[in-house]
Protein backbone atom coordinates (compact mmCIF):
# COMPACT_ATOMS: atom_id res chain seq x y z
CA UNK A 1 0.00 0.00 0.00
CA UNK A 2 0.82 3.56 -0.70
CA UNK A 3 2.25 6.11 2.39
CA UNK A 4 1.99 9.11 0.48
CA UNK A 5 1.34 10.13 -3.25
CA UNK A 6 4.92 11.98 -3.01
CA UNK A 7 7.65 9.44 -4.54
CA UNK A 8 11.06 10.01 -2.99
CA UNK A 9 13.65 10.87 -5.71
CA UNK A 10 16.38 13.47 -7.41
CA UNK A 11 15.22 14.21 -10.32
CA UNK A 12 15.21 17.63 -12.55
CA UNK A 13 11.62 17.59 -11.45
CA UNK A 14 12.54 17.18 -8.07
CA UNK A 15 14.74 19.53 -7.72
CA UNK A 16 12.93 22.30 -9.19
CA UNK A 17 11.90 24.71 -6.58
CA UNK A 18 8.64 24.27 -5.30
CA UNK A 19 6.73 27.71 -7.03
CA UNK A 20 8.46 27.27 -9.70
CA UNK A 21 6.23 23.87 -9.93
CA UNK A 22 3.43 25.84 -9.25
CA UNK A 23 3.88 27.93 -12.05
CA UNK A 24 4.78 25.32 -14.23
CA UNK A 25 1.35 23.45 -13.19
CA UNK A 26 -0.42 26.94 -13.26
CA UNK A 27 0.48 27.23 -16.90
CA UNK A 28 0.12 23.95 -18.03
CA UNK A 29 -3.91 24.56 -16.67
CA UNK A 30 -4.27 27.50 -18.47
CA UNK A 31 -3.12 25.63 -21.62
CA UNK A 32 -4.75 22.82 -21.17
CA UNK A 33 -7.80 24.22 -20.98
CA UNK A 34 -6.94 26.77 -23.78
CA UNK A 35 -6.64 24.22 -26.16
CA UNK A 36 -9.35 22.88 -28.01
CA UNK A 37 -8.17 20.43 -30.52
CA UNK A 38 -8.02 16.33 -30.10
CA UNK A 39 -4.09 15.94 -31.58
CA UNK A 40 -2.92 18.67 -29.36
CA UNK A 41 -4.54 16.97 -26.07
CA UNK A 42 -3.25 13.97 -27.45
CA UNK A 43 0.29 15.78 -27.82
CA UNK A 44 0.53 17.10 -23.99
CA UNK A 45 -0.75 14.13 -22.03
CA UNK A 46 1.88 12.08 -24.47
CA UNK A 47 4.69 14.67 -22.96
CA UNK A 48 3.18 14.99 -19.72
CA UNK A 49 4.00 10.92 -19.39
CA UNK A 50 7.45 11.58 -21.07
CA UNK A 51 8.13 14.49 -18.37
CA UNK A 52 7.50 11.99 -15.55
CA UNK A 53 8.77 8.87 -16.49
CA UNK A 54 12.05 11.17 -16.57
CA UNK A 55 11.67 12.10 -13.60
CA UNK A 56 11.92 9.15 -11.94
CA UNK A 57 8.11 8.44 -12.06
CA UNK A 58 7.80 4.35 -12.60
CA UNK A 59 5.40 2.96 -15.15
CA UNK A 60 4.02 0.91 -12.35
CA UNK A 61 3.37 4.53 -11.03
CA UNK A 62 1.43 5.96 -13.61
CA UNK A 63 -0.54 2.64 -14.35
CA UNK A 64 -2.28 2.86 -10.99
CA UNK A 65 -3.07 6.94 -12.18
CA UNK A 66 -4.43 5.62 -15.66
CA UNK A 67 -6.26 2.53 -13.64
CA UNK A 68 -8.31 4.99 -11.86
CA UNK A 69 -8.74 7.26 -14.39
CA UNK A 70 -9.78 5.68 -17.67
CA UNK A 71 -13.54 4.41 -15.99
CA UNK A 72 -14.29 8.61 -15.39
CA UNK A 73 -12.59 9.27 -18.99
CA UNK A 74 -14.67 6.63 -20.58
CA UNK A 75 -17.75 7.88 -18.76
CA UNK A 76 -17.44 11.19 -19.63
CA UNK A 77 -16.54 10.53 -23.37
CA UNK A 78 -19.58 8.44 -23.34
CA UNK A 79 -21.91 11.10 -22.27
CA UNK A 80 -20.77 13.80 -24.15
CA UNK A 81 -20.72 11.55 -27.50
CA UNK A 82 -24.83 10.84 -26.24
CA UNK A 83 -25.94 14.42 -25.29
CA UNK A 84 -23.86 16.38 -27.88
CA UNK A 85 -24.20 15.34 -31.46
CA UNK A 86 -21.58 18.07 -33.06
CA UNK A 87 -21.51 19.29 -36.34
CA UNK A 88 -21.15 18.23 -39.98
CA UNK A 89 -22.78 15.17 -41.19
CA UNK A 90 -24.10 12.50 -39.25
CA UNK A 91 -22.13 8.99 -40.39
CA UNK A 92 -24.58 7.31 -38.18
CA UNK A 93 -28.06 8.04 -36.97
CA UNK A 94 -29.98 5.69 -34.49
CA UNK A 95 -33.40 6.35 -32.69
CA UNK A 96 -31.72 10.03 -31.10
CA UNK A 97 -27.99 9.03 -31.26
CA UNK A 98 -26.28 11.08 -33.90
CA UNK A 99 -22.62 10.09 -34.53
CA UNK A 100 -20.44 12.91 -36.59
CA UNK A 101 -16.27 13.10 -36.51
CA UNK A 102 -16.72 16.43 -34.67
CA UNK A 103 -18.91 15.17 -31.60
CA UNK A 104 -16.29 12.19 -31.45
CA UNK A 105 -13.49 14.81 -31.46
CA UNK A 106 -15.12 17.08 -29.02
CA UNK A 107 -16.02 13.89 -26.31
CA UNK A 108 -12.12 12.83 -26.86
CA UNK A 109 -10.94 16.53 -25.88
CA UNK A 110 -12.97 16.28 -22.70
CA UNK A 111 -11.56 12.99 -21.87
CA UNK A 112 -7.92 13.96 -22.88
CA UNK A 113 -8.57 17.34 -21.06
CA UNK A 114 -9.10 15.06 -17.78
CA UNK A 115 -6.50 13.08 -17.94
CA UNK A 116 -4.13 16.09 -18.90
CA UNK A 117 -5.03 17.91 -15.86
CA UNK A 118 -4.85 14.99 -13.18
CA UNK A 119 -1.43 14.49 -14.26
CA UNK A 120 -0.29 17.76 -14.54
CA UNK A 121 -1.09 17.88 -11.00
CA UNK A 122 0.50 14.97 -10.23
CA UNK A 123 3.41 17.04 -11.15
CA UNK A 124 3.47 18.61 -8.41
CA UNK A 125 2.03 16.14 -6.09
CA UNK A 126 4.68 13.25 -7.12
CA UNK A 127 7.56 14.89 -6.86
CA UNK A 128 7.12 17.64 -3.95
CA UNK A 129 8.00 16.73 -0.70
CA UNK A 130 5.30 18.20 1.79
CA UNK A 131 7.12 20.57 3.71
CA UNK A 132 7.65 22.22 0.42
CA UNK A 133 4.42 21.95 -0.54
CA UNK A 134 3.45 23.79 2.31
CA UNK A 135 6.42 26.37 1.95
CA UNK A 136 5.40 26.80 -1.31
CA UNK A 137 1.32 28.02 -0.59
CA UNK A 138 2.57 30.09 2.32
CA UNK A 139 4.79 31.90 0.01
CA UNK A 140 1.77 32.66 -2.04
CA UNK A 141 0.36 33.96 1.26
CA UNK A 142 -1.78 31.30 1.86
CA UNK A 143 -1.63 30.79 5.96
CA UNK A 144 0.37 28.05 7.16
CA UNK A 145 -2.32 26.10 8.45
CA UNK A 146 -4.09 25.60 5.33
CA UNK A 147 -0.92 24.46 3.76
CA UNK A 148 -0.23 22.25 6.51
CA UNK A 149 -4.20 21.29 5.75
CA UNK A 150 -3.74 20.61 2.19
CA UNK A 151 -0.55 18.58 3.03
CA UNK A 152 -2.68 16.48 5.41
CA UNK A 153 -5.68 16.08 3.25
CA UNK A 154 -3.61 14.39 1.11
CA UNK A 155 -1.63 12.82 3.08
CA UNK A 156 -4.72 10.66 4.02
CA UNK A 157 -6.28 9.93 0.73
CA UNK A 158 -3.81 6.62 0.28
CA UNK A 159 -4.79 6.04 4.01
CA UNK A 160 -8.59 6.38 3.26
CA UNK A 161 -8.44 4.07 -0.07
CA UNK A 162 -6.38 1.16 2.47
CA UNK A 163 -9.31 2.02 5.30
CA UNK A 164 -12.26 1.70 2.32
CA UNK A 165 -10.38 -1.55 1.40
CA UNK A 166 -10.55 -2.91 4.67
CA UNK A 167 -13.87 -1.73 5.89
CA UNK A 168 -15.05 -3.81 2.93
CA UNK A 169 -13.46 -6.81 3.41
CA UNK A 170 -14.74 -6.77 6.90
CA UNK A 171 -18.48 -6.51 5.70
CA UNK A 172 -17.93 -8.62 3.01
CA UNK A 173 -16.75 -11.46 5.77
CA UNK A 174 -20.12 -10.75 7.33
CA UNK A 175 -21.69 -12.04 4.15
CA UNK A 176 -22.04 -8.52 2.39
CA UNK A 177 -22.87 -9.02 -0.88
CA UNK A 178 -21.34 -6.52 -3.12
CA UNK A 179 -21.75 -8.21 -6.86
CA UNK A 180 -25.53 -6.58 -7.12
CA UNK A 181 -26.75 -5.37 -10.07
CA UNK A 182 -29.00 -2.36 -10.72
CA UNK A 183 -27.51 0.50 -9.25
CA UNK A 184 -30.03 0.77 -6.39
CA UNK A 185 -29.28 -2.54 -5.08
CA UNK A 186 -25.47 -1.76 -5.49
CA UNK A 187 -25.22 1.87 -3.36
CA UNK A 188 -27.21 0.12 -0.66
CA UNK A 189 -24.81 -2.52 -0.15
CA UNK A 190 -22.21 0.04 -0.47
CA UNK A 191 -23.98 1.86 2.87
CA UNK A 192 -22.68 -0.60 5.84
CA UNK A 193 -19.35 -0.24 3.92
CA UNK A 194 -19.66 4.07 4.05
CA UNK A 195 -20.97 4.35 7.22
CA UNK A 196 -17.93 2.26 9.20
CA UNK A 197 -15.56 4.30 7.60
CA UNK A 198 -16.85 7.58 8.24
CA UNK A 199 -17.18 6.84 11.89
CA UNK A 200 -12.92 5.38 11.89
CA UNK A 201 -12.30 8.35 9.43
CA UNK A 202 -14.41 10.79 12.32
CA UNK A 203 -11.98 8.84 15.16
CA UNK A 204 -8.54 9.85 13.28
CA UNK A 205 -9.33 13.15 12.41
CA UNK A 206 -10.17 13.94 16.29
CA UNK A 207 -7.49 12.21 17.40
CA UNK A 208 -5.08 13.52 14.69
CA UNK A 209 -6.40 16.99 15.79
CA UNK A 210 -5.33 16.11 19.42
CA UNK A 211 -1.87 15.22 18.28
CA UNK A 212 -1.60 18.25 16.86
CA UNK A 213 -2.86 20.39 19.66
CA UNK A 214 -0.63 18.21 22.26
CA UNK A 215 2.41 18.93 19.96
CA UNK A 216 1.28 22.87 20.59
CA UNK A 217 0.29 23.75 16.82
CA UNK A 218 -0.51 27.03 17.12
CA UNK A 219 0.48 28.40 19.73
CA UNK A 220 2.86 30.77 17.88
CA UNK A 221 1.68 32.86 15.55
CA UNK A 222 4.92 33.72 13.95
CA UNK A 223 6.62 30.59 12.30
CA UNK A 224 9.93 30.14 11.72
CA UNK A 225 11.17 27.15 9.34
CA UNK A 226 14.22 24.86 9.32
CA UNK A 227 13.69 24.13 5.48
CA UNK A 228 13.91 27.11 3.36
CA UNK A 229 12.98 27.33 -0.05
CA UNK A 230 15.86 28.57 -2.70
CA UNK A 231 16.10 29.68 -6.38
CA UNK A 232 19.15 28.55 -7.66
CA UNK A 233 19.89 29.96 -11.51
CA UNK A 234 18.47 27.34 -13.06
CA UNK A 235 14.87 27.68 -11.57
CA UNK A 236 15.21 31.35 -12.82
CA UNK A 237 16.29 30.14 -15.91
CA UNK A 238 13.27 27.55 -16.33
CA UNK A 239 10.56 30.15 -14.29
CA UNK A 240 11.68 32.25 -17.67
CA UNK A 241 10.91 29.24 -20.09
CA UNK A 242 8.36 28.19 -18.81
CA UNK A 243 6.51 31.74 -19.05
CA UNK A 244 7.70 32.80 -22.50
CA UNK A 245 6.59 28.96 -23.78
CA UNK A 246 3.33 29.34 -22.37
CA UNK A 247 2.88 33.25 -23.80
CA UNK A 248 4.00 31.59 -26.91
CA UNK A 249 1.76 28.58 -27.10
CA UNK A 250 -1.25 30.85 -25.94
CA UNK A 251 -0.41 33.63 -28.72
CA UNK A 252 -0.93 30.78 -31.54
CA UNK A 253 -4.21 29.55 -29.86
CA UNK A 254 -5.77 33.28 -29.39
CA UNK A 255 -4.22 35.11 -32.17
CA UNK A 256 -3.24 32.92 -34.49
CA UNK A 257 -6.33 30.20 -34.31
CA UNK A 258 -4.24 27.02 -33.99
CA UNK A 259 -5.57 24.04 -32.14
CA UNK A 260 -8.61 25.93 -31.23
CA UNK A 261 -11.33 23.25 -32.88
CA UNK A 262 -11.35 19.19 -32.35
CA UNK A 263 -10.44 18.57 -35.38
CA UNK A 264 -7.84 20.92 -36.66
CA UNK A 265 -4.01 21.09 -35.99
CA UNK B 1 -12.10 -37.79 13.77
CA UNK B 2 -10.55 -36.95 10.52
CA UNK B 3 -12.70 -34.02 9.20
CA UNK B 4 -10.69 -31.56 7.95
CA UNK B 5 -11.68 -27.56 8.64
CA UNK B 6 -9.17 -26.19 6.02
CA UNK B 7 -6.58 -27.64 3.70
CA UNK B 8 -3.44 -25.85 2.52
CA UNK B 9 -1.66 -27.28 -0.45
CA UNK B 10 1.39 -25.43 -2.14
CA UNK B 11 -0.53 -21.79 -1.44
CA UNK B 12 1.59 -18.89 -3.14
CA UNK B 13 -0.30 -15.67 -2.91
CA UNK B 14 1.29 -12.00 -3.65
CA UNK B 15 0.08 -8.77 -3.74
CA UNK B 16 1.46 -6.38 -6.10
CA UNK B 17 5.01 -6.98 -5.89
CA UNK B 18 5.08 -8.16 -2.63
CA UNK B 19 5.07 -11.66 -2.14
CA UNK B 20 3.02 -12.89 0.89
CA UNK B 21 2.84 -17.04 1.12
CA UNK B 22 5.47 -18.55 -0.45
CA UNK B 23 4.19 -22.61 -0.33
CA UNK B 24 1.74 -22.74 2.53
CA UNK B 25 1.27 -26.67 3.27
CA UNK B 26 -1.08 -27.65 6.63
CA UNK B 27 -4.18 -29.00 7.47
CA UNK B 28 -6.72 -27.58 10.25
CA UNK B 29 -8.48 -30.34 11.89
CA UNK B 30 -12.39 -29.83 12.85
CA UNK B 31 -12.64 -29.00 16.48
CA UNK B 32 -9.05 -27.92 16.98
CA UNK B 33 -7.66 -24.57 18.81
CA UNK B 34 -4.87 -23.81 16.96
CA UNK B 35 -2.92 -20.46 17.33
CA UNK B 36 -0.34 -19.11 14.51
CA UNK B 37 2.14 -16.78 15.08
CA UNK B 38 4.91 -15.29 13.47
CA UNK B 39 6.66 -11.68 13.24
CA UNK B 40 5.13 -8.79 11.97
CA UNK B 41 4.47 -9.66 7.56
CA UNK B 42 5.26 -12.59 8.07
CA UNK B 43 1.83 -13.45 6.15
CA UNK B 44 -0.35 -14.04 9.32
CA UNK B 45 -3.35 -12.45 7.87
CA UNK B 46 -3.11 -13.06 4.35
CA UNK B 47 -2.86 -16.54 5.01
CA UNK B 48 -6.06 -15.90 7.46
CA UNK B 49 -8.01 -14.17 4.44
CA UNK B 50 -7.36 -17.05 2.09
CA UNK B 51 -10.10 -19.26 4.93
CA UNK B 52 -13.18 -17.11 3.93
CA UNK B 53 -12.16 -16.47 0.19
CA UNK B 54 -11.11 -12.98 0.88
CA UNK B 55 -8.09 -13.99 -0.88
CA UNK B 56 -7.97 -16.63 -3.28
CA UNK B 57 -4.17 -18.62 -3.75
CA UNK B 58 -2.13 -17.81 -6.91
CA UNK B 59 -1.42 -21.26 -7.09
CA UNK B 60 -2.00 -24.19 -5.16
CA UNK B 61 -5.21 -24.78 -3.62
CA UNK B 62 -7.36 -24.15 -0.15
CA UNK B 63 -10.19 -26.64 0.53
CA UNK B 64 -12.74 -24.99 3.91
CA UNK B 65 -14.54 -28.02 5.25
CA UNK B 66 -13.55 -29.95 1.91
CA UNK B 67 -14.78 -27.79 -0.68
CA UNK B 68 -11.84 -25.42 -2.86
CA UNK B 69 -12.63 -21.75 -2.03
CA UNK B 70 -12.05 -20.74 -5.54
CA UNK B 71 -15.87 -22.30 -6.37
CA UNK B 72 -17.01 -20.06 -3.36
CA UNK B 73 -18.11 -16.47 -2.88
CA UNK B 74 -16.89 -14.97 0.09
CA UNK B 75 -20.86 -14.10 1.38
CA UNK B 76 -20.99 -17.99 1.00
CA UNK B 77 -17.93 -19.22 2.96
CA UNK B 78 -19.24 -16.48 5.98
CA UNK B 79 -21.39 -19.30 6.45
CA UNK B 80 -19.03 -21.47 7.59
CA UNK B 81 -15.95 -19.04 8.73
CA UNK B 82 -16.43 -16.08 10.96
CA UNK B 83 -13.43 -13.94 10.71
CA UNK B 84 -12.94 -11.29 13.41
CA UNK B 85 -11.05 -8.50 12.36
CA UNK B 86 -7.76 -7.02 14.19
CA UNK B 87 -9.52 -3.38 14.42
CA UNK B 88 -13.17 -3.61 15.87
CA UNK B 89 -14.08 -0.28 13.94
CA UNK B 90 -13.40 -1.71 10.61
CA UNK B 91 -17.05 -3.10 10.91
CA UNK B 92 -19.27 -0.93 12.94
CA UNK B 93 -21.52 1.09 11.67
CA UNK B 94 -25.37 0.45 12.99
CA UNK B 95 -27.11 2.84 14.73
CA UNK B 96 -27.55 0.14 17.70
CA UNK B 97 -25.61 -2.67 19.26
CA UNK B 98 -28.91 -5.24 18.53
CA UNK B 99 -28.66 -3.94 14.21
CA UNK B 100 -24.96 -4.47 14.51
CA UNK B 101 -25.73 -7.97 15.82
CA UNK B 102 -28.31 -8.64 13.09
CA UNK B 103 -26.41 -7.67 10.22
CA UNK B 104 -24.18 -10.96 9.55
CA UNK B 105 -27.71 -12.85 10.10
CA UNK B 106 -29.92 -11.33 8.08
CA UNK B 107 -27.12 -11.16 5.02
CA UNK B 108 -27.47 -15.15 5.21
CA UNK B 109 -31.25 -14.36 4.57
CA UNK B 110 -32.37 -16.34 8.00
CA UNK B 111 -35.93 -15.31 8.88
CA UNK B 112 -36.92 -12.81 10.76
CA UNK B 113 -37.35 -15.17 14.03
CA UNK B 114 -34.35 -16.50 14.04
CA UNK B 115 -32.48 -13.19 13.04
CA UNK B 116 -33.95 -12.00 16.82
CA UNK B 117 -32.98 -15.36 18.49
CA UNK B 118 -29.71 -15.20 17.40
CA UNK B 119 -28.96 -11.79 18.53
CA UNK B 120 -30.50 -12.01 21.91
CA UNK B 121 -28.33 -15.18 22.41
CA UNK B 122 -25.01 -13.17 21.53
CA UNK B 123 -26.23 -10.67 23.33
CA UNK B 124 -26.41 -12.91 26.52
CA UNK B 125 -23.45 -14.86 25.78
CA UNK B 126 -21.12 -11.33 25.34
CA UNK B 127 -23.35 -9.56 28.09
CA UNK B 128 -24.08 -7.12 26.04
CA UNK B 129 -27.81 -6.93 27.06
CA UNK B 130 -27.59 -3.66 28.81
CA UNK B 131 -26.03 -1.80 25.63
CA UNK B 132 -28.26 -3.44 23.18
CA UNK B 133 -30.37 -0.19 22.30
CA UNK B 134 -27.12 1.78 22.18
CA UNK B 135 -24.75 2.80 19.51
CA UNK B 136 -21.67 0.71 18.85
CA UNK B 137 -19.60 3.39 17.77
CA UNK B 138 -19.60 5.34 20.98
CA UNK B 139 -19.07 2.10 23.47
CA UNK B 140 -15.24 2.02 24.89
CA UNK B 141 -13.49 0.29 23.09
CA UNK B 142 -13.67 -3.28 25.12
CA UNK B 143 -16.89 -3.35 24.29
CA UNK B 144 -16.23 -2.51 20.48
CA UNK B 145 -14.64 -5.05 20.43
CA UNK B 146 -16.63 -7.27 22.09
CA UNK B 147 -20.16 -6.17 19.84
CA UNK B 148 -17.58 -7.37 16.95
CA UNK B 149 -16.94 -10.48 18.08
CA UNK B 150 -20.54 -10.96 19.20
CA UNK B 151 -21.46 -9.73 15.19
CA UNK B 152 -19.52 -12.75 14.35
CA UNK B 153 -20.89 -15.48 16.71
CA UNK B 154 -24.60 -14.84 15.91
CA UNK B 155 -23.88 -15.77 12.14
CA UNK B 156 -22.91 -19.36 13.93
CA UNK B 157 -19.95 -20.71 11.66
CA UNK B 158 -17.92 -23.72 12.69
CA UNK B 159 -14.85 -22.06 11.83
CA UNK B 160 -13.48 -18.84 13.70
CA UNK B 161 -10.63 -16.73 12.40
CA UNK B 162 -9.42 -14.32 15.01
CA UNK B 163 -6.66 -11.87 13.62
CA UNK B 164 -5.28 -10.44 16.77
CA UNK B 165 -8.32 -10.10 18.39
CA UNK B 166 -6.94 -9.15 22.24
CA UNK B 167 -4.50 -6.51 20.73
CA UNK B 168 -5.19 -3.24 22.87
CA UNK B 169 -7.22 -4.74 25.27
CA UNK B 170 -6.25 -5.59 28.68
CA UNK B 171 -5.57 -8.46 30.36
CA UNK B 172 -8.97 -9.62 32.19
CA UNK B 173 -11.06 -8.29 28.97
CA UNK B 174 -8.28 -10.83 26.68
CA UNK B 175 -8.47 -13.88 29.00
CA UNK B 176 -12.61 -13.00 29.11
CA UNK B 177 -12.65 -12.94 25.21
CA UNK B 178 -10.72 -15.80 24.97
CA UNK B 179 -12.51 -18.06 27.26
CA UNK B 180 -15.48 -17.67 25.30
CA UNK B 181 -13.79 -19.04 22.64
CA UNK B 182 -12.32 -21.57 24.86
CA UNK B 183 -16.16 -22.46 25.58
CA UNK B 184 -16.60 -22.82 21.67
CA UNK B 185 -13.80 -24.99 21.14
CA UNK B 186 -15.39 -27.35 24.25
CA UNK B 187 -18.69 -26.80 21.71
CA UNK B 188 -16.85 -28.28 19.14
CA UNK B 189 -15.65 -25.47 17.09
CA UNK B 190 -12.36 -25.21 15.11
CA UNK B 191 -10.44 -22.20 16.54
CA UNK B 192 -7.77 -20.36 14.50
CA UNK B 193 -5.88 -17.89 16.49
CA UNK B 194 -3.39 -15.12 15.55
CA UNK B 195 -1.37 -13.63 17.96
CA UNK B 196 1.51 -11.69 19.34
CA UNK B 197 0.88 -12.84 23.00
CA UNK B 198 2.79 -15.81 23.74
CA UNK B 199 1.00 -16.02 27.03
CA UNK B 200 -2.30 -16.47 25.90
CA UNK B 201 -1.07 -18.73 23.41
CA UNK B 202 0.42 -20.87 25.96
CA UNK B 203 -2.76 -21.24 27.79
CA UNK B 204 -4.72 -21.49 25.36
CA UNK B 205 -4.17 -23.46 22.29
CA UNK B 206 -3.13 -26.83 21.83
CA UNK B 207 -1.43 -26.47 18.59
CA UNK B 208 0.58 -23.73 17.58
CA UNK B 209 2.01 -22.79 14.05
CA UNK B 210 4.79 -20.70 13.62
CA UNK B 211 5.21 -18.67 10.49
CA UNK B 212 8.28 -16.98 8.75
CA UNK B 213 8.90 -14.98 5.67
CA UNK B 214 5.25 -17.00 4.14
CA UNK B 215 6.00 -20.01 4.94
CA UNK B 216 4.67 -22.71 8.49
CA UNK B 217 8.46 -23.48 9.58
CA UNK B 218 6.96 -25.12 13.05
CA UNK B 219 3.85 -26.72 13.77
CA UNK B 220 3.55 -28.48 17.54
CA UNK B 221 1.88 -28.58 20.34
CA UNK B 222 2.74 -25.70 22.35
CA UNK B 223 4.61 -27.60 25.32
CA UNK B 224 7.20 -29.04 21.90
CA UNK B 225 6.73 -25.34 20.51
CA UNK B 226 8.26 -23.57 23.32
CA UNK B 227 10.69 -25.71 23.67
CA UNK B 228 12.09 -25.32 20.28
CA UNK B 229 14.57 -22.66 21.95
CA UNK B 230 17.05 -22.44 18.84
CA UNK B 231 13.83 -21.72 16.20
CA UNK B 232 12.18 -19.65 18.54
CA UNK B 233 15.67 -17.52 19.12
CA UNK B 234 15.18 -17.29 15.04
CA UNK B 235 11.84 -16.04 15.08
CA UNK B 236 12.34 -13.38 17.54
CA UNK B 237 10.16 -14.89 19.71
CA UNK B 238 10.56 -16.04 23.36
CA UNK B 239 8.41 -19.02 25.36
CA UNK B 240 6.27 -17.31 28.27
CA UNK B 241 7.95 -16.19 31.59
CA UNK B 242 6.62 -18.70 33.74
CA UNK B 243 8.02 -21.38 31.05
CA UNK B 244 11.47 -19.97 31.18
CA UNK B 245 11.41 -19.71 34.49
CA UNK B 246 10.54 -23.94 34.36
CA UNK B 247 13.11 -24.22 31.81
CA UNK B 248 16.03 -22.78 34.04
CA UNK B 249 14.72 -24.79 36.91
CA UNK B 250 14.52 -28.00 35.07
CA UNK B 251 17.51 -29.96 37.01
CA UNK B 252 15.84 -29.26 39.97
CA UNK B 253 12.65 -31.47 38.53
CA UNK B 254 10.43 -29.01 37.03
CA UNK B 255 9.26 -30.46 34.03
CA UNK B 256 10.33 -28.00 31.02
CA UNK B 257 7.09 -28.24 29.37
CA UNK B 258 5.16 -26.11 32.09
CA UNK B 259 2.72 -23.39 30.00
CA UNK B 260 0.77 -21.78 32.78
CA UNK B 261 1.27 -20.24 36.46
CA UNK B 262 -1.10 -22.79 37.64
CA UNK B 263 0.63 -25.79 36.16
CA UNK B 264 3.81 -24.03 37.20
CA UNK B 265 2.64 -23.71 41.19
CA UNK B 266 1.31 -27.70 41.05
CA UNK B 267 4.71 -29.05 40.03
CA UNK B 268 6.50 -26.65 42.33
CA UNK B 269 4.32 -27.65 44.77
CA UNK B 270 4.69 -31.30 44.74
CA UNK B 271 8.64 -31.02 44.47
CA UNK B 272 8.46 -28.64 47.63
CA UNK B 273 6.87 -31.53 49.30
CA UNK B 274 9.26 -34.18 47.98
CA UNK B 275 11.89 -32.91 49.11
CA UNK B 276 10.67 -31.89 52.37
CA UNK B 277 9.61 -35.61 52.63
CA UNK B 278 13.06 -36.36 51.70
CA UNK B 279 15.07 -34.14 53.64
N1 LIG C 1 -2.96 -4.93 0.85
C1 LIG C 1 -1.65 -5.15 0.74
N2 LIG C 1 -0.95 -4.67 -0.32
C2 LIG C 1 0.37 -4.89 -0.46
N3 LIG C 1 1.11 -5.59 0.40
C3 LIG C 1 0.50 -6.09 1.48
C4 LIG C 1 -0.90 -5.90 1.72
N4 LIG C 1 -1.23 -6.52 2.87
C5 LIG C 1 -0.09 -7.07 3.33
N5 LIG C 1 0.95 -6.82 2.50
C6 LIG C 1 2.34 -7.29 2.68
O1 LIG C 1 2.33 -8.71 2.70
C7 LIG C 1 3.18 -9.22 3.69
C8 LIG C 1 2.43 -10.08 4.68
O2 LIG C 1 1.47 -9.29 5.34
P1 LIG C 1 0.47 -9.84 6.44
O3 LIG C 1 -0.48 -8.73 6.74
O4 LIG C 1 -0.11 -11.13 6.01
O5 LIG C 1 1.44 -10.07 7.69
P2 LIG C 1 1.08 -10.41 9.19
O6 LIG C 1 1.87 -11.63 9.55
O7 LIG C 1 -0.40 -10.48 9.38
O8 LIG C 1 1.68 -9.16 9.98
P3 LIG C 1 1.13 -8.42 11.30
O9 LIG C 1 1.64 -9.22 12.46
O10 LIG C 1 1.79 -7.09 11.23
O11 LIG C 1 -0.35 -8.35 11.23
C9 LIG C 1 3.83 -8.00 4.34
O12 LIG C 1 5.09 -7.82 3.73
C10 LIG C 1 2.90 -6.87 4.01
O13 LIG C 1 3.61 -5.67 3.91
MG1 LIG D 1 -1.84 -9.22 10.40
Amino acid sequence: MLASLYVPGDSWLHRLDARVKLLLVACGLALIFAVGSVWTMAALVMAEQALLLSAGITRLRLGDVWRVLWVTMALVFVLWVAFYPGEGAAWLAWWRLRLTWDGLARGAVVALRLAAVAFMLFFWLFTTAETHLVLSLQWLGLPYAWGLTLAMALRYVPTMAELFRTTSEAQQARGLDLSHSGPIARAKAYVPITIAMLISALRTATSLAHALETRAFGASLHRTSLQRLYLRRVDVWCTVAIVLATAALLYMRFVRGWSATPLGL
Amino acid sequence: MAELAARFRGVHYHYPGVPALEGVDFELRAGEFCALVGQNGSGKSTLAKHLNGLLKPVSGFVEVFGRDTRSQAVGELARKVGYVFQNPDHQIFSARVRDELAFGPRNLRLPHDEVERRVDEALDGFGLRAYADMPPATLGFGLRRLVSVAAVFAMRPSLFVLDEPTAELDWRSAHELLDHFRELHQQGHTILLISHDMELVAEYAERVLLMQAGRIVADAPPGAFFGQTARLREAHLSPPQVMRLAQRLGDLGMPPETLTVDAFADAFARLWREAHHAG
